[in-house]
């Protein structure tokens, strides 16, 4: 078996399982799991950024929200309907705004460049609630049932497969497609370029390297990924707020890359979905002390698994493979 | 009032004017080079966060009598401490100072002329301080 088809067959496979959780679980699940999904697109950008690059953006959150406020404006103001347009634009909007803001971002390093990103996200987070009128402020705005191709509702049963909901499947579908672009942008020339400035930088650049460049390429790819994700994020939730850019969404980005372990695409997956489940689910069980319970839990991961979860999956993954091999 | 004066009197004296000072300066300029000389870099970090959790804790104790509390208020005033020590310059405490002052003026008139771009003020300057003066206000400009 060749590694293109090994590697086909992985993301068939994920799809496939992604496909029967769909196909067994209630909406309410589908729900998280996608809003997980949802999350993990934008921490799989962080962990280029964090883990590659070397470089913290505490401002993730702005493209989360330029996604969504693109999807949100046109339909407000030109009123457009179509699924599939509203995704491009969405991405194309995202796109260009990390190409903008990359710009003024990637001269910095460091603690400067997390306190960059930090005031580019609360710039735009300020502009979304100051001018009120015309993005509706603290209330955010509503997103109606969308169609894709007039046809196909984003929302609800049309597919009558079981329990799989329209949403679910399209954000695994778009998931699924994104999982092999950042796949194969991991293992892009690009990727070593970024590793090499993060080792050494001034060897790097002696060996003709050019820093400013690999940084925004990162940088719009993993702004492109939150952009994604913010408009994603409109059509499952239906209702977009400016919270989705204030400082605290950011950071519980980069949080959740952290406890993923910041070096791997399956741990940033594992702990968003993790996360989610965890922060939902202890609500429901301790109603007062959820966040001190969360807060337990990820101090002992972090203080126990420095690595986080990407060393642990590792860890046993390892000693599978050792008993498998001993017996 | 007062004691806010005292306080950043004193943490004035002690990172500018102490050893301890002159030894927090070499951890946070080169890490390698402090263990080298024979720091206990890790005695240093602790110190550094005993005493910023420490005027932290004062900070919210002199500002109770006069403002509302409320659990989880404290993240609007973490980005304005970043924004201020950004633009007064990292280690820099008389920067620090002057712009929180900044800060608090700009806004103030900003809501006066354009009342939708009062908070945006903070994280403006903030912004053009990291672009064009990344040593903070004070300092000249990097060459």
């Amino acid at each position: 078996m060749t590694a293109t088809t090994t590697l086909l067959l992985k993301y068939f496979l994920s799809y496939a399982c992604l496909l029967v959780v769909g196909f067994l679980t209630t909406r309410h699940i589908q729900f998280i799991l996608a809003l997980a999904l949802i999350y993990s697109l934008v921490v799989i950008g962080l962990v280029i950024l964090i883990g590659y690059a070397g470089l913290v953006s505490f401002g993730q959150g702005a493209f989360y929200a330029i996604g969504g406020y693109s999807v949100g404006l046109m339909i407000k103001y030109f009123g457009i309907q179509n699924a599939e347009i509203l995704l491009i634009l969405g991405i194309l909007t995202s796109t260009v705004m990390s190409l903008i803001i990359g710009l003024a971002c990637t001269r910095t390093r460091r603690i400067a460049f997390a306190m960059i990103t930090l005031a580019f996200g609360m710039i735009i987070y300020t502009i979304l609630l100051k001018f009120y009128r015309f993005t509706g402020g603290t209330d955010g705005l509503r997103i109606p049932l969308l169609k894709f191709g007039g046809v196909f509702p984003v929302r609800g049963y049309s597919l009558s497969l079981f329990n799989l909901t329209n949403e679910y499947f399209i954000i695994i579908t778009v998931f699924i497609f994104i999982l092999f672009l950042s796949e194969r942008f991991i293992h892009s020339p690009i990727s070593y370029t970024l590793r090499a400035i993060k080792d050494a930088e001034v060897k790097a650049v002696s060996l003709g390297i050019s820093p400013a460049k690999a940084y925004l390429i990162a940088f719009i790819y993993a702004g492109f990924l939150a952009g994604l994700a913010g408009t994603l994020y409109a059509f499952l939730n239906a209702h977009i707020d400016p919270n989705m850019t204030y400082w605290t969404t950011s950071a519980e980005f980069v949080f959740i890359t952290i406890l993923g372990g910041g070096s791997g695409i399956p741990g940033a997956i594992f702990a968003s979905i993790l996360f989610l489940f965890l922060k939902t689910y202890l609500i429901a069980y301790t109603a007062y002390y959820w966040q001190f319970a969360i807060g337990i839990i990820f101090l002992l991961i972090i203080l126990l698994a420095p690595s986080g979860l990407t060393g642990i999956i590792d860890k046993i993954t390892r000693s599978l493979k050792k008993a498998l091999t001993k017996s | 009032m007062a004691v806010g004066y005292l306080i950043l009197l004193l943490t004035y004296l002690i990172l500018n004017h102490t050893k301890l000072g002159k030894i927090f300066l070499a951890t946070a300029y080169d890490r390698e080079i402090s263990v080298a000389l024979g720091i206990d870099v890790k005695k240093v970090y602790t110190y550094a966060f005993t005493l910023g959790a420490t005027l932290t804790t004062l900070g919210g104790a002199l500002m109770s009598p006069t403002l509302s509390l409320q659990p989880g208020f404290s993240t609007d005033y973490i980005v304005l401490a970043f924004a201020v020590v950004v633009v007064g310059g990292l280690g820099d405490v008389k920067g620090a100072f002057i712009a929180s002052l900044l800060m608090a003026f700009a806004r103030a008139l900003i809501v006066i002329v354009i009342p939708e771009l009062e908070l945006a003020t903070v994280f403006i300057i903030m912004l053009f301080t990291i672009l064009l003066r990344p040593e903070g206000i004070l300092k000249g400009r990097k060459t």
